[in-house]
């Protein structure tokens, strides 16, 4: 039943649907507490969901029961780029490597930090050993189509990203990275069509969210910087959106009570209600984004001819 | 039903009932001054209070971060405030600065309250959450 059960949470873990992975991953360990491994996959669901310190302190915990599992440091590594210490997150890698020298993800990961680092030969080498150790990986084929869209070689991208999506029609990455190439390319409708189908997968990818923004942006500029605005407000982090909420409180206060000194008393007012109706925008308005992208949504089908 | 805690689950106290969207709590700290001015200067600390009493029903993981952001937002507040009232009772430069301080104060009181509701959010969307599916089975 266990067996079963833990099966159905990767399952859920690897299409994305962390909520669900979480949910089946609690009920497995109110009966088996002292499994590494739950709550190993635990830790890699709540990352995914955003719940970072709850992410950290189960993958503790999963470390102080057995800390020569490979896949725990990947999970480590991943956290740490989330918090954006980049050292640690190399460090966590290669301790996954020492522990399993054959780890395509590790290699990924590293690849990835390069990648930020911008640190282009020693990204394409760390892709290079992880398709000697898998050579059939999806995420590798995607790793590489990544690489080279970056370049700007849209022929071999093009090429890798068709492999992936070859072996796996629905994998999130793939189709994310088909449709930057497809709107790189111009091919507004090709694009159109993965970034919806990655957001109906997942409707947390802000990186999928960020590609259909910029897709509006193409169709029609107004529109689209209406898109582009709610979709990076809804994902700025708590503490961000404070302070650009207090900027604008501030900007428009400080303008009006000048404004005021010189003598424009209506105008000051005016100015003053720009705050309000910011504040009731940030409250109407994110939602009914949201509404708008759920109806695009809906009128989704999956064409067999993409 | 499973019965494993996750870390930054909230643990709701039974007076559930009173549990309300931080948001709403929020809007009206910012709205309600409009229409009636509460008093003791009930608009700067009404809201923190009852956004801390809705983190303790709401058994909120980031409670004491909740707290401690009230308790410095509330010590800034106070000492603008004192501020304010020293230079409103000097006119000269108090004339010129006052408007300015007043925008300071609710700025300061406004950032106060967006942390703690930010902070309390998440918490709150956990509990829906975990609520949406108690309801369900």
């Amino acid at each position: 039943m266990n067996n079963y059960k833990f099966e159905a949470a990767q399952r859920y873990s690897h299409q994305g649907f962390h909520n669900k992975a979480i949910d089946t991953l609690k009920e497995l360990l109110a009966d088996d507490p002292n499994n590494a491994i739950y709550h190993g996959l635990l830790s890699a669901n709540l990352l995914a969901k955003g719940r970072v310190y709850a992410a950290e302190y189960e993958l503790k915990i999963a470390l102080n029961i057995d800390p020569a599992v490979s896949y725990f440091y990947l999970v480590m590594a991943r956290i740490c780029i989330f918090k954006k210490n980049l050292k640690q997150a190399f460090d966590s890698c290669n301790e996954a490597l020492a522990l399993n020298v054959e780890s395509a993800e590790a290699f990924l990961i590293k690849s990835n930090i390069y990648q930020m680092l911008d640190k282009r030969k020693e990204s394409l080498e760390c892709i290079q050993n992880a398709a000697q150790c898998e050579p059939e990986s999806i995420d590798v084929a995607v790793a590489f189509g990544e690489f080279y869209l970056a370049q700007n070689n849209f022929n071999k991208a093009d090429k890798f990203v068709r492999d992936a999506l070859h072996e796996d029609a629905q994998d999130e990455d793939a189709n994310l990275l088909m449709g930057n190439l497809q709107l790189k390319l111009g091919n507004i409708e090709e694009a159109e069509y993965h970034a919806k189908f990655v957001i109906l997968q997942n409707p947390e990818n802000q990186a999928a969210l960020r590609l259909f923004s910029n897709i509006k942006l193409r169709k029609n500029i107004l529109f689209g910087l209406w898109w582009r605005f709610n979709s990076k407000v809804a994902s700025l982090s708590n503490v961000k959106s404070s302070l650009v909420l207090i900027s604008a409180f501030l900007i428009f206060s400080v303008l009006s009570q000048i404004i005021g000194d010189l003598g424009y008393d209506s105008l000051a007012k005016s100015v003053s209600y720009t705050w309000l109706i910011l504040v009731i925008y940030s409250w109407i308005g994110i939602p009914y984004y949201n509404k708008t992208l759920k109806k695009e949504l809906e009128k989704f089908s999956f064409n067999p001819h993409f | 039903m499973s019965n494993y805690q996750i870390i930054d689950e909230p643990k709701p106290k039974k007076i559930e009932n009173f549990i309300v969207d931080p948001i709403i709590i929020l809007l009206a700290s910012i709205f309600i001054p409009f229409i009636l001015n509460p008093p003791m200067f009930g608009k700067y600390w009404m809201p923190i209070v009852w956004l801390l009493a809705n983190g303790y029903f709401l058994g909120s993981s980031t409670i004491w971060k909740e707290v401690i952001i009230s308790f410095i937002g509330s010590i800034l507040l106070v000492g603008l405030i004192i501020l304010f009232l020293y230079f409103y009772q000097n006119p000269g430069l108090g004339d010129f600065i006052t408007p300015y301080l007043r925008i300071i104060i609710q700025a300061t009181l406004f950032l106060t309250l967006y942390l703690i509701v930010f902070t309390q959010a998440n918490s709150y969307s956990i509990h829906e959450y975990l609520k949406e599916q108690r309801d369900d089975t």
